[in-house]
């Protein structure tokens, strides 16, 4: 009994630091976040309540509602982007193991996983350069083909948020592609030698074997996604923001950064968090409710 | 023998398909370097080859893009920023290796009531985003006087981190109970067993820890800008590269380069000396975005 007792003394010794954490970081923002949505608190005066105001100004903000557009549009390109074309390219590793063993092998995946590691300040950066008009390197290639001088991402143009969305996918492609990567070696070699048997091509294998075996991974890749989409801050800081103070481009988490940090608008920017949040979380209720139709579980 | 086993095990031969895909891949993996090859040439070029970068060679390397980076007239030398971020990506990882490891293993081997309702809590807090802690965490920082510090990046590494903790739990897990059993019956209390016998069985899943808070911390743009906010003296690499871009370097986009060369080499170096601790982080990352 008193060993007992003192194992419940030791373990909440331990588990203290997390509590601690746990409250300090989560649970108390989390409430005062929550009642900063309905008030008006600017900092040098505490927060008052305001009832509904801060929703009502919302549908109002112009600005507010490019953000929130450009922030879906963002998302709308990038998701489905990085959840098939990793798994294109894992399936192509796993096949190009036949030719590239071992050690080499290893290096490859290491290579497309490097990009996901250096901040998104110098990515940014260096594919700011890379995208510009005329003298960037994605213009001098595909001007071996053509004249071509596109500002990928000038300011307001089409092309922005696709083309921001493109080099996330870039950034994120090697991550992704070992989630699958792992997943693809889980899947029982004797469903791919009675295909052969039946002599299948390679697109009938794909689609018939690993796209449904694959599926929880996949199912993984897309809330992964959704929810990096949502929180893209640094990219659209360093990329868009950094560069000139506009609004027209701006992603929802830009916005809410400015709101909150330059204009010192607490309880505004506290209802944009909780907006950002709800989308997420709609998205991701959404796709977790379409689960039983498409992700195929080993019973 | 082995070959026809190995075709076997990957399913068809060797096909025309193989040989193409294997090309695209390569190509792919260029296409992930050519970026950073560009931008160490770039941090090596004039301003005149910048801007006219149609030559991807620089005529003559300018080192001296470097020197006068590292070495300003005036201002802090670039070494200053080096070591805020050492410091603070240091002293993260090892408060995230120390509070995670002792609250992980509190979770998996102790018994005492509602530790399940902790574990419980720390699953659910992964999927509450940063975007809606952060204002109030910066009014908590605030009331603290902890902004214009380090400590708002500092301290809460020390108080573990879900991630952390449901990364390590499943791997104590995996260590026999007779072992801390085996341990008690010798005299020992649960803080030794915790870091005589755990710690060393757990180095793998630590540096692996270790690497993914490196990667978070080493790069992270938001947090730093918010909590030290003006205080030049504590700027890390990216913020001080970040007032490269937007500040009196403006139109110096080839300093900018050698400011991000600067800021990637040692996540180049660490790469490769640990590239097998990476895969494996990856692997064992599957909840992070």
């Amino acid at each position: 009994m008193r060993r007992k007792a003192s194992d419940y003394f030791t373990g909440y010794l331990f588990i203290m630091p997390y509590v601690i954490g746990a409250f300090m970081l989560f649970i108390i923002p989390a409430c005062m976040s929550l009642y900063y949505s309905f008030t008006r608190f600017k900092v040098i005066s505490p927060p008052m309540f305001n009832g509904l105001d801060n929703i009502r100004m919302l549908l109002a903000d112009q600005l507010f509602m490019t953000a929130f557009k450009n922030t879906w549009y963002y998302s709308l390109i990038y998701v489905p982007i990085q959840v098939v074309i990793p798994l294109v390219f894992a399936v192509m590793l796993s096949y190009s193991k036949k030719l590239i063993r071992g050690k080499w092998s290893e290096w490859l995946r290491a290579i497309y996983y490097f990009p996901a590691i250096p901040s998104w300040f110098v990515i940014g950066m260096v594919w700011i350069w890379l995208l510009a008009p005329e003298i960037g390197i994605v213009n001098q290639i595909i001007g071996w083909f053509g004249k071509s001088d596109i500002a990928f991402l000038g300011i307001g143009s089409d092309s922005i948020i696709p083309s921001l969305a493109l080099v996330a996918v870039w950034k994120g492609l090697g991550y992704a592609m070992f989630i699958y990567f792992i997943g693809l070696n889980n899947i029982p070699d004797s469903l791919y030698e009675s295909a052969e048997i039946d002599g299948v091509n390679v697109w009938q294998r794909f689609r018939n074997i690993t796209v449904p075996m694959i599926s929880p991974t996949t199912f993984l890749i897309v809330i992964i996604s959704i929810s990096s989409a949502f929180q893209a801050f640094d990219q659209h800081f360093t990329m868009v923001f950094n560069r000139y103070n506009k609004y027209s481009d701006t992603h929802l988490m830009v916005y809410l950064y400015e709101k909150a940090f330059r204009f010192m608008d607490m309880g505004y920017a506290s209802l944009i968090a909780w907006v950002s949040f709800l989308c997420m979380i709609i998205v991701t209720l959404i796709v977790l409710f379409l689960q039983k139709r498409w992700v195929h579980y080993e019973e | 023998m082995a070959s026809i086993a190995a075709n076997k095990r990957n399913g068809t031969k060797i096909g025309v398909s193989t040989i193409i895909f294997t090309i695209i891949l390569l190509l792919g993996a260029i296409s992930m370097l050519l970026p950073f090859v560009w931008m160490i040439l770039a941090s090596l070029k004039t301003n005149g080859e910048f801007l006219n970068a149609f030559k991807w060679l620089p005529a003559a390397p300018q080192w001296e893009n470097y020197t006068r980076l590292l070495f300003p007239e005036k201002g802090h030398p670039f070494m200053l920023y080096f070591f805020n971020s050492v410091k603070v990506t240091g002293l993260a990882m090892i408060g995230t290796v120390l509070s995670c490891s002792l609250v992980a293993f509190a979770l998996a081997r102790i018994s005492f009531p509602g530790k399940n309702i902790v574990f419980g809590f720390a699953v659910i807090s992964i999927f509450l985003p940063s975007q809606v802690t952060m204002i109030p965490q910066f009014l908590i920082f605030k009331e603290l006087g902890w902004l214009g510090t380090h400590y708002p990046l500092i301290i809460p590494a020390f108080l573990a981190s879900a991630f952390g903790i449901i990364l390590l739990r499943q791997f104590y897990r995996t260590i026999p109970k007779e072992m801390d059993e085996a341990a008690k019956v010798d005299g020992a209390g649960w803080f030794t067993i915790y870091s005589r016998i755990h710690l060393p069985l757990m180095i793998s899943p630590l540096i692996t820890l270790a690497i993914l808070t490196f990667q978070e911390k080493w790069a992270e743009i938001l947090y730093p800008m918010i909590f030290i906010g003006k205080n030049s003296d504590l700027w890390t690499m990216v913020l001080k590269i970040r007032d490269l871009s937007t500040g009196q370097y403006n139109s110096r986009p080839e300093l900018e380069m050698a400011g991000n060369v600067l800021l990637v080499l040692p996540v180049i170096i660490l790469f490769i000396t640990a590239q097998p601790y990476f895969v494996k982080s990856i692997a064992t990352s599957g909840v992070k975005g």
